[in-house]
């Protein structure tokens, strides 16, 4: 019995922990780096990435989170980008993740990583690495490639673009 | 006699993967030795994403074709170098193509076409089970450019070239040649 009571409080005092592996590191990075310099974020909530989603005119029950992170050497050279590179995809599980595309040219390289769940896609992750700069984005929910495009009236954000090009071609 | 046909079957049956395999490895290597090199671009795609844009529903024919043209890949993969202004040296790029004359397994490919474009040569080869293309390479050489493009999976050439036209990456372009010819 008492082995029954240690083993049950073992596993509640490491639900938070099991919890915090599972989230997105990029969640864990947008919290570290709020603060400072050089950094970019974009986090937009469920229900204000359903309006913009929305905004087509068509109505759809799509739901998407989408978070990213840019940060560039050349406005805080404390930071660097591989380094940046280096903690999220140690934070990461790779193991659940297909890497469907990778562009390497001049120094610049982009990968995109999917999630499945069952035949849908469950998660886009697209890192950008250029020499003095990253972009990580990370895209989940009920979506399609299709709706990734919808957000190119965003494209004045830093890092959209990047989506664009990606889902155009 | 009869053991003799059935040792030489299971033989063939034994090497064809090994086979397969060697040829998979050169054009490998090929990506490997440049991916991330300086002045080249390199670019890999997987089933993955094929399988995504095949799920797509669209109204548009132009992107029936290029669904057509995903459904059955596999993956592509594509290096490309490129002279531009004083980046490259036309001895890189020839080198560039001649290592890819000299290690990829060509005489197990049956050549497709050859076009001939201003300063641009392209090949395109490929590789078939019975009526099926399987495996496809496409080789540019020209005078400030050249490409080397695989292609594996089910290959459609009828709607192949659409790639070439809807993918904005650099060499792709050549891909649409096909259609024109």
């Amino acid at each position: 019995m008492k082995t029954k009571i240690i083993a049950i409080l073992i596993i509640l005092a490491a639900i938070p922990a099991m919890l915090a592996a599972q989230s997105n590191p990029l969640d864990q990075m947008i919290k570290k780096y709020s603060d400072k310099q050089g950094f970019y974020f974009l986090d937009l909530k469920t229900n204000l990435m359903s309006k913009l989603v929305d905004s087509t005119g068509q109505s759809n029950n799509k739901v998407i989170n989408l978070k990213m992170i840019t940060f560039n050497e050349d406005q805080n050279n404390s930071f660097k980008a591989s380094n940046l590179y280096k903690q999220f995809f140690n934070g990461f599980d790779k193991s659940n993740y297909k890497g469907v595309i990778e562009v390497k040219s001049s120094g610049n390289n982009v990968e995109m990583l999917i999630r499945k769940e069952g035949d849908k896609l469950a998660e886009v992750i697209i890192v950008v690495q250029e020499e003095t700069e990253i972009t990580l984005i990370a895209a989940s929910g009920n979506f399609d490639m299709s709706d990734l495009s919808k957000f190119e009236h965003m494209k004045s954000c830093h890092g959209m673009q990047i989506i664009n090009q990606l889902c155009e071609e | 006699m009869k053991h003799t046909i059935i040792k030489t079957l299971l033989a063939i049956l034994f090497l064809l993967p090994a086979w397969s395999f060697a040829q998979d490895k050169a054009i490998a290597k090929i990506f490997e030795e440049y991916s991330g090199k300086s002045g080249y671009t390199s670019v890999d795609i997987s089933k993955g994403l094929f399988q995504l844009f095949a799920q797509l529903e669209a109204d548009d024919p132009e992107f029936d074709d290029l669904q057509k043209a995903l459904e059955g890949l596999e993956s592509l993969r594509l290096v490309a170098y490129s002279i531009e202004g004083d980046k490259g040296t036309t001895e890189e790029k020839n080198s560039f193509v001649s290592n890819i004359k000299s290690n990829v397994p060509f005489d197990e490919f049956k050549e497709l076409m050859v076009v001939r474009d201003g300063d641009d040569k392209i090949n395109f080869y490929a590789k078939s089970e019975g009526q099926i293309i399987t495996e496809m390479i496409m080789l540019v050489d020209g005078a400030d450019k050249a490409v080397f493009l695989s292609l594996f999976g089910v290959i459609d050439l009828k709607h192949i070239a659409k790639l070439g036209s809807t993918m904005d990456l650099g060499g792709m372009e050549y891909l649409g040649k096909m259609k024109s010819e």
